[in-house]
């Protein structure tokens, strides 16, 4: 069931309706079962695995927290557990792979793999749901005493499939002493979810499109153009995931719950590690919390700070997909955040001995312009990374991006083929959407963060809503794709 | 007290204003459409092959003496054929005169007819109908009806349902289909979105507001001219593959040309595969549905005085032999029967030997000599038809 989907559509205002009608006792019931039907009208037989997985997680919460001195293999168990299903189902094929390709050279190959696996849906986020709790129990935490509720805090419908990754101290509260209905909340919850089908269906949708094209066939087009498709992309994976969180806090606020954000104006970054601070935050906080902290974090020597960073950043990479091209995009950002780590470490070096102009130079508006352009375009080389389907791609588009064949010859450096496309109309409308796009990002991010559509009169308000259910309502694809982060 | 409270609470959410506030502007597009006729029903954001059929008869001034109808089996014979006959390359999006039949009846009967072709690419025995019943009436009603039709044409096992064509779809905006509409649609999605449609008028009208934001973003967009003034479409190959697969049918004026016979190497493709995989999965109830269509098809005729004719199209002995034991001599049975109660003629073109392979493009596609052959011999049966000829040299 896709929330850009017209079971959807049906599906939520009949679980709203059934929650609210209800006395509190059967809310959290309700919302459970909602929540375990929501699963199985992807394929019915994953709830054993979902069911499974809490009751294992709930168990073993208890048993890190009453056990004094044995907690760790308990933890270990419970962190084990978790892993090797994740692995099992998402990376049995990659490491075959691996392993067939590390095997062949020397005459020897594994079995081939005698069943098909299918990646169950929004297993990797759950997962690390289920790593977090047995985590923070074991550094003192409380676990859940309610299974109703830690069932529902794992399979809670509208982050179940992509996230926001949730944590369980802030939600479990609002179970226990459940919201009163309010229309302040149905109002805000419903223009979220109108907010995110709009990011969803008009914006990110059409630029899939667009995309597709240039990314399936990076020979067509010249190094300016594929600079387009690269930023078209920014654009499209930001609308999509970040329209997919507001439907997803939208939704979830429908029932009086408060979702973490996820998304807080990410290309308006002015260096590589504030973007981390601003995308996908609940994934990069749980990356911090639960991988880069154990391994050291920032403590030690400057080499196991570098090493921690990049290995965080290779299994964050490999977390969104059993590929290689995943893996590069971590470690890329791995080595992007070890640089802009060293440049962080010069410049206090400089104005320690009194050469504060760099300083100064990146702080003026100018620099802060002209960082958050760099990071940008360095957050864009990775996007190429992660969207390309084969690492050959990837390699072909970078050469182009940076210009390589023009400078050996092979292309002109200025030439253009995206002018000359006129169909579809995506196509000609790239040149006048994109900067709409660059400048819709922080339109919308400011009326996000100064929260302008809840302060505005209610006329105002009402219109907002107004006109975004009537483009959605004409102006939607026939065929909307799936959200790019259902697949992870 | 409590109830007011309530009640007040829910009159101040300001989405169930903005809601109001929609169906206030609905209201007020439906009124204002309704009074100075704002959008144009013939108006679309894709230009698909119906599209161009449509705005093609449009411009006739005067009713065709033979419609034909069909297929892409119809309407590749009737291009291809024309390219050879003619020597010249066709476009299959303006093409509509078929050259072949004027003339070879003309050789035959003494008198040459007008033609327009409405054969399209997928068209099924639905939509054949629907043509006739919107188009085909009036002072553009033709004498004579030739409808080309195999098996494929009523048990297309791709199809979801009759409304889920661009035909339908496109002609749906025409004219009246209220008494098909809810049989036309089979799935829970196409009927809460008909109703949907029904209660909300912009939605009904979301091909004209789409047609109206290509316009704009056309004339805005400084590369899209050619898209606009001269229906061009300029894209390569391999973005054009991709958009068919993902947008709607969607056809330039400078695509789909076909050449004369033997002016290009064009091999025989071998798409038994495919057909293999058409006739094993046979949907019952989809062609028990096109049965009915076409046997209202037959009766539209007769009702309104067309001689129909229904033509059992050529294929290849291959293609047969992979359809289901019995399956196409009862086919033709059942059409022949329902075209003789209906006062139809059927005529069965699928001769043995009429056709050899060097006619075919692929198993079930005639190519230019075997659209050529199909018009001389589907001619001489024309001729020697009493209704049929009766039916030409009437007047209106």
């Amino acid at each position: 069931m896709l929330f850009n989907s017209l079971t959807y559509a049906l599906f939520l205002p009949i679980v709203v309706a059934l929650y609210w009608a209800s006395p509190i006792k059967l809310r959290v019931p309700i919302l459970l079962i909602a929540s375990y039907i929501f699963y199985m009208s992807w394929r019915p037989a994953f709830i054993l695995l979902i069911i499974g997985l809490t009751t294992v997680n709930y168990f073993f919460g208890f048993k890190i927290h009453k056990s004094e001195k044995n907690k760790k293999p308990w933890l270990f168990a419970a962190v084990a557990t978790n892993l090797l299903t994740l692995s099992f189902f998402k990376y049995a094929y990659f490491l075959n792979d691996v392993l067939v390709s590390a095997l062949k050279p020397i005459g020897m190959a594994p079995p081939a793999m005698p069943f098909d696996i299918i990646l169950p849906l929004g297993i990797s986020f759950f997962v690390f749901e289920f790593i977090h709790y047995v985590v923070d129990v074991y550094r003192g935490s409380e676990p859940i005493k309610s299974f109703l509720a830690f069932s529902l805090f794992a399979s809670f419908f509208p982050t179940q499939i992509a996230g926001p990754i949730k944590r369980f101290q802030d939600f479990i509260p609002q179970f226990l002493s459940p919201a009163k209905f309010s229309i302040k909340d149905l109002d805000s919850g419903v223009s979220l979810i109108l907010l995110g089908l709009f990011k969803k269906v008009l914006l990110a949708d059409n630029l899939a499109f667009f995309v597709q094209g240039g990314f399936q066939h990076p020979e067509l087009f010249n190094s300016l153009d594929l600079w387009i498709f690269t930023y078209a992309f920014a654009f499209q994976i930001y609308f999509d995931f970040s329209g997919y969180t507001d439907i997803a806090r939208g939704s979830a606020m429908l029932f009086g719950y408060k979702v973490p954000i996820n998304f807080n104006l990410p290309y308006l970054a002015k260096n590589i590690a504030e973007f981390w601070h601003r995308w996908h935050i609940s994934l990069s906080t749980w990356l911090r919390d639960y991988l880069f902290i154990p391994l050291g974090g920032s403590r030690g020597s400057r080499w196991n700070v570098y090493r921690n960073l990049m290995i965080t950043m290779s299994l964050g990479g490999l977390w969104h997909g059993a590929s290689m091209h995943f893996l590069i995009w971590g470690v890329f950002h791995g080595a992007m955040l070890g640089l802009h780590r060293i440049f962080k470490e010069g410049r206090t070096w400089l104005a320690d001995r009194g050469h504060g102009w760099l300083s100064a130079a990146i702080d003026s508006k100018v620099g802060t312009v002209l960082s958050m352009l760099f990071t940008f375009h360095v957050v864009c080389i990775g996007w190429v990374l992660f969207r390309a389907d084969t690492l050959t791609i990837a390699g072909d588009m970078l050469r182009k991006l940076f210009f390589i064949d023009s400078i050996a010859g092979n292309a002109p450096a200025l030439a253009m083929a995206l002018p000359a496309i006129n169909y579809p109309l995506i196509y000609p409308a790239i040149f006048l959407l994109l900067p709409v796009l660059a400048l819709s990002h922080i339109i919308m991010g400011y009326v996000d963060k100064t929260k302008w559509v809840e302060s505005s009169p209610r006329l105002v308000k009402a219109a907002w809503c107004c006109a975004l259910m009537l483009m959605i309502l004409v102006f939607s694809p026939d065929k909307s794709p799936k959200f790019i982060y259902f697949q992870f | 007290m409590a109830k007011d409270v309530r009640a007040k609470a829910i009159l101040s959410s300001y989405v169930l204003l903005g809601l109001v506030m929609l169906l206030v502007l609905d209201l007020g597009f439906r009124l204002a459409d309704n009074a100075f006729h704002i959008t144009n029903p013939l108006d679309s954001p894709n230009r698909s092959l119906i599209w161009w059929t449509v705005n093609g008869f449009a411009n006739e001034h005067t009713a065709p003496d033979i419609a034909l109808l069909g297929s892409s089996l119809m309407m590749t014979a009737h291009h291809a054929g024309d390219a050879t006959k003619l020597n010249k390359v066709q476009s299959e999006v303006s093409h509509f005169h078929s050259a072949c039949l004027q003339d070879f009846l003309s050789e035959k009967t003494g008198q040459k007819p007008t033609t327009f072709s409405f054969a399209i690419a997928g068209q099924m025995a639905s939509d054949s109908y629907l043509i006739a019943r919107s188009l085909l009436v009036g002072p553009k009603q033709p004498k004579v009806i030739i409808y080309g039709i195999a098996p494929r044409d009523l048990i297309d096992n791709t199809l979801p349902s009759a409304a889920s064509t661009e035909t339908f779809k496109y002609l749906s905006r025409i004219g009246d289909l209220s008494d098909v509409a809810l049989s036309a649609r089979t799935s829970f999605n196409e009927l809460f979105q008909f109703g949907l449609e029904k209660v909300i008028y912009t939605l009904s009208r979301r091909p004209n507001l789409l047609a109206w934001q290509h316009k704009i973003a056309y004339t805005l967009a400084p590369y899209g001219q050619n898209a606009i003034t001269k229906n061009e479409l300029c894209a390569p190959f391999e973005l054009r593959k991709i958009a068919y697969s993902e947008m709607p049918d969607d056809s330039g004026s400078n695509e789909l040309k076909i050449a004369p016979y033997g002016s290009e190497f064009e091999p025989f493709r071998d798409n038994t595969a495919e057909y293999r995989q058409r006739y094993a999965h046979i949907k019952q109830k989809t062609y028990k549905s096109q049965l009915s269509y076409l046997e209202k098809l037959m009766k539209l005729a007769k009702e309104r005085g067309i001689q129909l004719v229904v033509v059992n199209m050529p294929l290849t002995p291959g293609n047969v032999a992979l359809m289901p034991a019995g399956f196409y001599s009862e086919f033709k049975n059942k059409v022949g029967a329902m075209a003789a109660a209906n006062d139809a003629a059927f005529l069965d073109l699928n001769k043995p030997n009429a056709f050899e392979q060097k006619h075919f493009a692929d198993t079930v596609h005639l190519n230019g000599l075997g659209g050529v052959a199909f018009f001389r011999l589907l001619s001489s049966e024309l001729a020697l038809n009493h209704s049929v000829s009766t039916a030409l040299t009437t007047t209106h």
